[in-house]
Protein backbone atom coordinates (compact mmCIF):
# COMPACT_ATOMS: atom_id res chain seq x y z
CA UNK A 1 0.00 0.00 0.00
CA UNK A 2 1.07 3.38 -0.15
CA UNK A 3 2.02 6.14 2.00
CA UNK A 4 -0.35 8.11 1.01
CA UNK A 5 -3.13 5.60 1.79
CA UNK A 6 -1.75 4.68 5.25
CA UNK A 7 -1.37 8.32 6.52
CA UNK A 8 -5.15 8.23 5.74
CA UNK A 9 -5.81 5.07 7.16
CA UNK A 10 -4.09 6.15 10.35
CA UNK A 11 -5.56 9.18 10.68
CA UNK A 12 -9.05 7.75 10.34
CA UNK A 13 -7.84 4.86 13.05
CA UNK A 14 -6.27 7.27 15.25
CA UNK A 15 -8.14 10.07 15.08
CA UNK A 16 -11.35 9.41 14.55
CA UNK A 17 -12.06 6.29 16.09
CA UNK A 18 -9.24 6.12 18.84
CA UNK A 19 -10.68 8.95 20.82
CA UNK A 20 -14.31 7.12 20.68
CA UNK A 21 -12.87 4.13 22.07
CA UNK A 22 -11.13 5.85 25.02
CA UNK A 23 -14.50 8.03 26.04
CA UNK A 24 -16.85 4.88 25.64
CA UNK A 25 -14.11 2.67 27.47
CA UNK A 26 -13.60 5.62 30.10
CA UNK A 27 -16.69 6.06 30.52
CA UNK A 28 -18.10 2.19 30.90
CA UNK A 29 -15.10 1.92 33.36
CA UNK A 30 -16.83 3.95 36.02
CA UNK A 31 -19.77 3.41 35.80
CA UNK A 32 -18.89 -0.50 35.69
CA UNK A 33 -16.77 -0.47 38.75
CA UNK A 34 -19.51 1.62 40.64
CA UNK A 35 -22.32 -0.39 39.99
CA UNK A 36 -19.64 -3.78 40.53
CA UNK A 37 -18.48 -2.66 43.66
CA UNK A 38 -22.02 -1.63 45.05
CA UNK A 39 -23.21 -5.19 43.96
CA UNK A 40 -19.84 -6.75 45.11
CA UNK A 41 -20.62 -5.12 48.65
CA UNK A 42 -24.74 -6.08 48.70
CA UNK A 43 -23.95 -9.16 47.42
CA UNK A 44 -21.40 -10.17 50.29
CA UNK A 45 -24.08 -9.07 52.86
CA UNK A 46 -26.08 -11.99 52.69
CA UNK A 47 -29.51 -10.31 53.22
CA UNK A 48 -31.81 -13.10 52.47
CA UNK A 49 -34.36 -12.38 49.95
CA UNK A 50 -31.46 -9.99 48.02
CA UNK A 51 -28.84 -12.23 47.92
CA UNK A 52 -30.78 -14.77 45.84
CA UNK A 53 -32.22 -12.17 43.33
CA UNK A 54 -28.80 -10.81 42.73
CA UNK A 55 -27.64 -14.32 42.54
CA UNK A 56 -29.89 -15.44 39.96
CA UNK A 57 -29.15 -12.09 38.17
CA UNK A 58 -25.57 -12.23 37.81
CA UNK A 59 -25.97 -16.38 36.95
CA UNK A 60 -28.20 -14.21 33.82
CA UNK A 61 -26.09 -11.61 32.87
CA UNK A 62 -22.91 -13.91 32.70
CA UNK A 63 -24.62 -16.88 31.02
CA UNK A 64 -25.43 -14.23 27.92
CA UNK A 65 -22.67 -13.91 25.72
CA UNK A 66 -21.67 -9.69 25.30
CA UNK A 67 -22.78 -9.66 21.71
CA UNK A 68 -26.28 -10.53 22.44
CA UNK A 69 -26.83 -8.34 25.64
CA UNK A 70 -25.70 -5.72 23.50
CA UNK A 71 -29.25 -6.86 20.64
CA UNK A 72 -31.41 -7.79 23.63
CA UNK A 73 -30.37 -3.42 25.07
CA UNK A 74 -30.27 -2.26 21.70
CA UNK A 75 -33.60 -3.53 20.32
CA UNK A 76 -35.56 -4.19 23.93
CA UNK A 77 -34.77 -1.20 25.87
CA UNK A 78 -35.87 2.35 26.15
CA UNK A 79 -32.00 3.61 25.63
CA UNK A 80 -31.49 5.24 22.92
CA UNK A 81 -28.61 5.70 20.50
CA UNK A 82 -25.30 3.37 20.04
CA UNK A 83 -23.66 5.29 22.67
CA UNK A 84 -25.43 4.78 25.19
CA UNK A 85 -26.55 1.31 24.69
CA UNK A 86 -23.11 0.38 24.38
CA UNK A 87 -22.63 2.30 27.61
CA UNK A 88 -25.66 0.35 29.70
CA UNK A 89 -24.28 -2.88 28.13
CA UNK A 90 -20.92 -2.81 28.93
CA UNK A 91 -21.81 -1.60 32.44
CA UNK A 92 -24.38 -4.65 32.97
CA UNK A 93 -22.20 -7.26 31.71
CA UNK A 94 -18.77 -6.28 33.32
CA UNK A 95 -20.08 -5.18 36.94
CA UNK A 96 -21.46 -8.63 37.05
CA UNK A 97 -18.04 -9.88 37.11
CA UNK A 98 -16.49 -7.25 39.14
CA UNK A 99 -19.27 -8.12 41.57
CA UNK A 100 -18.66 -11.43 41.95
CA UNK A 101 -14.31 -10.22 42.41
CA UNK A 102 -15.29 -8.28 45.11
CA UNK A 103 -17.46 -10.81 47.09
CA UNK A 104 -14.77 -13.10 46.89
CA UNK A 105 -12.52 -10.41 48.09
CA UNK A 106 -14.37 -9.69 51.68
CA UNK A 107 -14.88 -12.87 51.97
CA UNK A 108 -11.45 -13.61 51.53
CA UNK A 109 -10.87 -10.43 54.43
CA UNK A 110 -12.47 -12.17 57.09
CA UNK A 111 -14.93 -11.36 59.83
CA UNK A 112 -12.49 -9.96 62.12
CA UNK A 113 -12.00 -6.36 60.04
CA UNK A 114 -15.70 -5.92 60.33
CA UNK A 115 -15.88 -6.79 64.25
CA UNK A 116 -12.49 -4.44 64.35
CA UNK A 117 -14.36 -1.71 62.81
CA UNK A 118 -17.56 -1.78 65.02
CA UNK A 119 -15.41 -1.96 68.11
CA UNK A 120 -14.53 1.44 67.69
CA UNK A 121 -17.74 2.77 66.90
CA UNK A 122 -18.08 3.05 63.29
CA UNK A 123 -21.51 2.40 61.45
CA UNK A 124 -21.60 -0.15 58.52
CA UNK A 125 -21.34 2.00 55.92
CA UNK A 126 -18.28 3.57 58.02
CA UNK A 127 -16.86 0.49 58.21
CA UNK A 128 -17.09 -0.97 54.64
CA UNK A 129 -15.96 2.58 53.09
CA UNK A 130 -13.05 3.36 55.58
CA UNK A 131 -11.82 -0.20 56.53
CA UNK A 132 -12.72 -2.87 54.32
CA UNK A 133 -13.04 -1.68 50.47
CA UNK A 134 -9.94 -0.48 50.44
CA UNK A 135 -8.02 -3.77 51.85
CA UNK A 136 -10.22 -5.33 49.22
CA UNK A 137 -9.35 -3.13 46.27
CA UNK A 138 -6.06 -3.37 47.17
CA UNK A 139 -6.00 -6.98 46.89
CA UNK A 140 -8.33 -7.87 43.96
CA UNK A 141 -6.36 -5.20 41.98
CA UNK A 142 -4.85 -7.77 39.53
CA UNK A 143 -8.22 -9.21 39.27
CA UNK A 144 -10.00 -5.98 38.61
CA UNK A 145 -7.40 -4.71 35.92
CA UNK A 146 -8.24 -7.94 33.97
CA UNK A 147 -11.53 -7.27 33.82
CA UNK A 148 -10.96 -3.73 32.69
CA UNK A 149 -8.87 -5.45 29.89
CA UNK A 150 -12.06 -7.50 29.24
CA UNK A 151 -14.03 -4.39 29.03
CA UNK A 152 -11.63 -2.19 27.19
CA UNK A 153 -11.60 -5.64 24.63
CA UNK A 154 -15.48 -5.64 24.36
CA UNK A 155 -15.63 -2.07 23.49
CA UNK A 156 -14.52 -3.37 19.89
CA UNK A 157 -17.74 -5.58 19.48
CA UNK A 158 -19.92 -2.72 20.08
CA UNK A 159 -18.73 -1.87 16.74
CA UNK A 160 -21.34 -4.91 15.34
CA UNK A 161 -24.58 -2.32 16.52
CA UNK A 162 -22.63 0.69 15.19
CA UNK A 163 -20.91 2.26 16.89
CA UNK A 164 -17.90 4.31 15.19
CA UNK A 165 -14.64 2.96 17.50
CA UNK A 166 -11.54 2.12 16.26
CA UNK A 167 -12.94 -1.47 14.60
CA UNK A 168 -15.38 0.49 12.85
CA UNK A 169 -13.66 3.29 11.35
CA UNK A 170 -11.04 0.29 10.25
CA UNK A 171 -14.21 -1.85 9.00
CA UNK A 172 -15.16 1.89 7.08
CA UNK A 173 -11.36 2.28 5.86
CA UNK A 174 -11.77 -1.26 4.58
CA UNK A 175 -14.48 -0.51 2.37
CA UNK A 176 -12.76 2.20 1.02
CA UNK A 177 -8.73 1.44 0.38
CA UNK A 178 -9.17 -2.23 0.54
CA UNK A 179 -5.71 -4.27 2.38
CA UNK A 180 -8.11 -5.55 5.38
CA UNK A 181 -4.91 -7.51 6.49
CA UNK A 182 -3.01 -4.74 6.77
CA UNK A 183 -5.87 -2.43 8.73
CA UNK A 184 -7.10 -5.20 11.34
CA UNK A 185 -3.46 -6.03 12.21
CA UNK A 186 -3.00 -1.90 12.74
CA UNK A 187 -5.86 -2.17 14.55
CA UNK A 188 -4.96 -5.29 16.76
CA UNK A 189 -1.78 -3.03 17.83
CA UNK A 190 -3.57 -0.25 19.26
CA UNK A 191 -5.51 -2.62 21.10
CA UNK A 192 -2.27 -4.23 22.29
CA UNK A 193 -0.53 -1.34 23.17
CA UNK A 194 -3.73 -0.51 25.25
CA UNK A 195 -4.38 -3.46 27.07
CA UNK A 196 -0.46 -4.37 27.44
CA UNK A 197 0.04 -1.40 29.48
CA UNK A 198 -3.21 -2.50 32.02
CA UNK A 199 -1.64 -5.65 32.21
CA UNK A 200 1.62 -4.18 33.03
CA UNK A 201 0.35 -2.40 36.01
CA UNK A 202 -1.30 -5.42 37.09
CA UNK A 203 1.47 -7.53 36.91
CA UNK A 204 3.17 -4.74 39.11
CA UNK A 205 0.16 -4.88 41.49
CA UNK A 206 0.81 -8.50 41.74
CA UNK A 207 4.75 -8.24 42.62
CA UNK A 208 4.22 -5.67 45.84
CA UNK A 209 1.48 -8.23 47.15
CA UNK A 210 3.70 -10.89 46.96
CA UNK A 211 6.47 -8.77 48.45
CA UNK A 212 3.78 -7.74 50.92
CA UNK A 213 3.20 -11.22 51.90
CA UNK A 214 6.77 -11.59 52.84
CA UNK A 215 6.43 -8.60 54.67
CA UNK A 216 8.65 -6.57 53.22
CA UNK A 217 7.74 -3.41 51.82
CA UNK B 1 -39.23 -5.69 26.58
CA UNK B 2 -42.07 -8.02 24.86
CA UNK B 3 -41.12 -11.47 25.29
CA UNK B 4 -44.21 -14.00 23.93
CA UNK B 5 -44.05 -16.93 25.56
CA UNK B 6 -46.32 -18.07 22.35
CA UNK B 7 -44.11 -16.92 19.71
CA UNK B 8 -41.45 -18.58 21.32
CA UNK B 9 -42.48 -22.15 20.79
CA UNK B 10 -43.54 -21.31 17.09
CA UNK B 11 -39.78 -20.67 16.24
CA UNK B 12 -38.32 -22.60 18.62
CA UNK B 13 -37.50 -25.79 16.28
CA UNK B 14 -35.37 -22.52 14.21
CA UNK B 15 -33.47 -21.42 17.53
CA UNK B 16 -32.96 -25.02 18.36
CA UNK B 17 -31.37 -25.64 15.22
CA UNK B 18 -29.14 -22.95 15.54
CA UNK B 19 -28.76 -23.70 19.27
CA UNK B 20 -26.94 -26.78 17.51
CA UNK B 21 -24.44 -25.73 15.19
CA UNK B 22 -23.62 -23.46 18.50
CA UNK B 23 -22.93 -26.56 20.66
CA UNK B 24 -21.04 -27.81 17.40
CA UNK B 25 -18.85 -24.74 17.13
CA UNK B 26 -18.33 -24.80 21.07
CA UNK B 27 -17.71 -28.56 20.89
CA UNK B 28 -14.65 -28.19 18.25
CA UNK B 29 -13.26 -24.87 19.97
CA UNK B 30 -13.22 -26.55 23.14
CA UNK B 31 -11.42 -29.95 22.11
CA UNK B 32 -9.15 -27.69 19.87
CA UNK B 33 -8.42 -24.88 22.21
CA UNK B 34 -7.50 -26.94 25.28
CA UNK B 35 -5.11 -29.47 22.99
CA UNK B 36 -3.11 -26.31 21.23
CA UNK B 37 -3.70 -24.24 24.78
CA UNK B 38 -1.70 -27.95 26.93
CA UNK B 39 0.86 -28.01 24.15
CA UNK B 40 1.37 -24.76 24.28
CA UNK B 41 1.84 -24.43 28.33
CA UNK B 42 3.85 -27.56 28.42
CA UNK B 43 6.05 -26.26 26.03
CA UNK B 44 6.86 -22.93 27.74
CA UNK B 45 7.79 -24.91 31.29
CA UNK B 46 10.35 -26.42 29.00
CA UNK B 47 11.96 -22.94 28.65
CA UNK B 48 13.80 -23.31 25.57
CA UNK B 49 15.19 -20.16 24.33
CA UNK B 50 13.76 -18.65 21.47
CA UNK B 51 10.75 -20.99 21.08
CA UNK B 52 9.43 -19.58 24.84
CA UNK B 53 10.19 -15.96 23.65
CA UNK B 54 7.87 -16.79 20.52
CA UNK B 55 5.47 -18.60 22.67
CA UNK B 56 5.08 -15.62 25.27
CA UNK B 57 4.09 -13.08 22.12
CA UNK B 58 2.21 -15.68 20.62
CA UNK B 59 -0.20 -16.01 24.55
CA UNK B 60 0.00 -11.86 24.74
CA UNK B 61 -1.01 -10.86 21.27
CA UNK B 62 -3.90 -13.43 21.22
CA UNK B 63 -4.99 -12.70 25.19
CA UNK B 64 -4.23 -8.93 25.00
CA UNK B 65 -6.39 -7.83 21.51
CA UNK B 66 -10.49 -8.44 21.23
CA UNK B 67 -11.30 -11.76 19.52
CA UNK B 68 -13.90 -10.11 16.95
CA UNK B 69 -10.78 -8.19 15.53
CA UNK B 70 -8.64 -11.50 15.22
CA UNK B 71 -11.76 -12.61 13.58
CA UNK B 72 -12.10 -9.93 10.80
CA UNK B 73 -8.41 -10.23 10.43
CA UNK B 74 -8.41 -14.11 9.80
CA UNK B 75 -12.02 -13.51 7.58
CA UNK B 76 -11.00 -10.35 5.51
CA UNK B 77 -7.07 -10.67 5.61
CA UNK B 78 -6.52 -14.00 4.77
CA UNK B 79 -8.10 -13.89 1.16
CA UNK B 80 -5.84 -11.10 0.65
CA UNK B 81 -2.57 -12.79 1.23
CA UNK B 82 -3.58 -15.95 -1.05
CA UNK B 83 -5.30 -18.11 1.40
CA UNK B 84 -8.74 -18.93 0.86
CA UNK B 85 -10.58 -20.53 3.83
CA UNK B 86 -14.34 -21.17 4.64
CA UNK B 87 -16.29 -18.77 7.29
CA UNK B 88 -16.65 -21.36 9.68
CA UNK B 89 -12.97 -22.40 9.77
CA UNK B 90 -11.58 -18.75 9.15
CA UNK B 91 -13.36 -18.04 12.70
CA UNK B 92 -13.02 -21.18 14.18
CA UNK B 93 -9.28 -20.75 14.04
CA UNK B 94 -9.80 -16.94 15.73
CA UNK B 95 -11.65 -18.54 18.38
CA UNK B 96 -9.12 -21.63 19.24
CA UNK B 97 -6.02 -19.11 19.10
CA UNK B 98 -7.55 -16.94 21.23
CA UNK B 99 -8.42 -19.54 24.16
CA UNK B 100 -5.97 -21.40 23.57
CA UNK B 101 -3.35 -18.21 24.70
CA UNK B 102 -5.77 -18.48 27.64
CA UNK B 103 -5.90 -22.27 28.35
CA UNK B 104 -1.91 -22.22 27.90
CA UNK B 105 -1.44 -19.42 30.70
CA UNK B 106 -3.53 -21.57 32.91
CA UNK B 107 -1.80 -24.54 32.18
CA UNK B 108 1.62 -23.19 32.94
CA UNK B 109 0.53 -21.36 35.59
CA UNK B 110 -0.46 -24.67 37.48
CA UNK B 111 2.87 -26.65 36.61
CA UNK B 112 4.99 -23.99 37.52
CA UNK B 113 2.25 -23.75 41.01
CA UNK B 114 3.85 -27.59 41.91
CA UNK B 115 6.91 -27.32 43.98
CA UNK B 116 10.29 -28.01 43.31
CA UNK B 117 10.66 -30.83 45.12
CA UNK B 118 8.70 -33.34 42.73
CA UNK B 119 10.95 -31.92 39.97
CA UNK B 120 14.63 -32.44 41.93
CA UNK B 121 13.31 -36.13 42.93
CA UNK B 122 12.72 -37.09 39.26
CA UNK B 123 15.70 -35.72 38.77
CA UNK B 124 17.40 -37.42 40.89
CA UNK B 125 15.89 -41.01 39.93
CA UNK B 126 17.21 -40.25 36.18
CA UNK B 127 14.04 -38.99 34.58
CA UNK B 128 14.45 -36.52 31.77
CA UNK B 129 12.84 -33.07 31.19
CA UNK B 130 10.29 -33.84 28.85
CA UNK B 131 10.17 -37.18 31.02
CA UNK B 132 9.32 -34.97 34.09
CA UNK B 133 6.86 -32.63 32.65
CA UNK B 134 4.50 -35.58 30.80
CA UNK B 135 4.43 -38.41 33.53
CA UNK B 136 4.81 -36.38 37.05
CA UNK B 137 4.56 -32.17 36.75
CA UNK B 138 1.49 -32.63 33.83
CA UNK B 139 -0.77 -34.82 36.30
CA UNK B 140 -0.60 -33.64 39.14
CA UNK B 141 -1.21 -29.92 37.63
CA UNK B 142 -4.37 -31.24 36.07
CA UNK B 143 -6.11 -31.99 39.27
CA UNK B 144 -5.69 -28.39 40.45
CA UNK B 145 -6.68 -27.10 36.80
CA UNK B 146 -9.03 -28.85 35.59
CA UNK B 147 -11.99 -26.79 37.48
CA UNK B 148 -10.28 -23.77 35.19
CA UNK B 149 -10.43 -25.64 32.39
CA UNK B 150 -14.09 -26.21 32.10
CA UNK B 151 -14.16 -22.39 33.34
CA UNK B 152 -13.12 -22.02 29.70
CA UNK B 153 -15.49 -23.80 28.04
CA UNK B 154 -18.21 -21.61 29.18
CA UNK B 155 -16.29 -18.72 27.96
CA UNK B 156 -15.59 -20.84 24.52
CA UNK B 157 -19.50 -20.90 24.15
CA UNK B 158 -19.95 -17.46 24.85
CA UNK B 159 -17.30 -16.44 22.04
CA UNK B 160 -19.47 -18.19 19.06
CA UNK B 161 -21.93 -15.87 19.31
CA UNK B 162 -19.83 -13.93 17.46
CA UNK B 163 -19.31 -15.88 14.47
CA UNK B 164 -22.47 -14.74 13.38
CA UNK B 165 -20.49 -11.23 12.71
CA UNK B 166 -18.30 -13.09 9.97
CA UNK B 167 -21.35 -14.47 8.36
CA UNK B 168 -21.74 -18.09 10.33
CA UNK B 169 -25.40 -19.33 11.13
CA UNK B 170 -25.66 -19.92 14.76
CA UNK B 171 -27.98 -19.20 17.61
CA UNK B 172 -27.71 -15.60 17.64
CA UNK B 173 -27.78 -15.50 13.61
CA UNK B 174 -30.90 -17.19 13.93
CA UNK B 175 -32.26 -14.48 16.64
CA UNK B 176 -30.99 -11.75 14.46
CA UNK B 177 -33.04 -13.34 10.97
CA UNK B 178 -36.13 -14.00 13.12
CA UNK B 179 -36.14 -10.21 14.28
CA UNK B 180 -35.16 -8.83 10.89
CA UNK B 181 -37.83 -11.01 9.47
CA UNK B 182 -40.74 -10.97 12.16
CA UNK B 183 -39.32 -7.96 13.82
CA UNK B 184 -40.02 -9.91 17.04
CA UNK B 185 -36.80 -8.27 19.57
CA UNK B 186 -38.11 -9.30 22.53
CA UNK B 187 -38.99 -13.10 21.40
CA UNK B 188 -35.83 -13.61 19.26
CA UNK B 189 -32.81 -12.15 21.41
CA UNK B 190 -34.60 -13.36 24.81
CA UNK B 191 -35.35 -16.69 23.07
CA UNK B 192 -31.45 -16.95 22.35
CA UNK B 193 -30.42 -15.92 25.38
CA UNK B 194 -32.34 -18.43 27.55
CA UNK B 195 -30.70 -21.15 25.53
CA UNK B 196 -27.43 -19.48 26.30
CA UNK B 197 -27.89 -19.20 30.25
CA UNK B 198 -29.29 -22.55 30.74
CA UNK B 199 -26.34 -23.73 29.00
CA UNK B 200 -23.74 -22.01 31.00
CA UNK B 201 -25.86 -22.47 33.87
CA UNK B 202 -25.43 -26.91 33.25
CA UNK B 203 -21.29 -25.99 33.05
CA UNK B 204 -21.36 -23.62 36.02
CA UNK B 205 -22.93 -27.07 37.69
CA UNK B 206 -20.34 -29.31 36.29
CA UNK B 207 -17.81 -26.99 37.17
CA UNK B 208 -18.98 -26.92 41.20
CA UNK B 209 -19.29 -30.06 41.52
CA UNK B 210 -15.58 -30.75 40.10
CA UNK B 211 -14.73 -28.22 42.57
CA UNK B 212 -16.18 -30.06 45.42
CA UNK B 213 -14.82 -33.18 44.71
CA UNK B 214 -11.27 -31.66 44.88
CA UNK B 215 -11.94 -29.97 47.78
CA UNK B 216 -13.04 -33.69 48.95
CA UNK B 217 -9.97 -35.20 47.68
Amino acid sequence: MELSKQIIIWRLLLLDGLPQTFRLALISIGSAFSLGILLGVVRSKKWPVVQQVLSVYLGIVRGIPFLLLLLLVYFNTPVKGVFKVSVVTLTIYNSAYIAEIIRGGIIGLGENQFKAGKSLGMNSLEVIWYVVLPQVLNYTMPALLGQMVILVKGTATCSAIGYTEITRSGTIAMEAYGSPHIIYLEIMLVYFVMCHILTTIGKHFEAKGKLKMLGKR
Amino acid sequence: MDFNPKLFFRFFPQLLEGYFFTLQYAFIGIVFSILLGILIGMVMCLKIPVVNTILRWYIDIFRETPLIVQMYLLYYGLPYVGVLLPPAVAGMLAIIFNESAFTAEIVRGGIESIGLGQKKAARSLGFSRIQILLTILFPQAMKSIYPSLAGQGSFILKDTSLLTLVTITELTSVSRYLNSRYLIPGTAFIGSAIFYVVTFWAIQGVVSILQKRQKWN
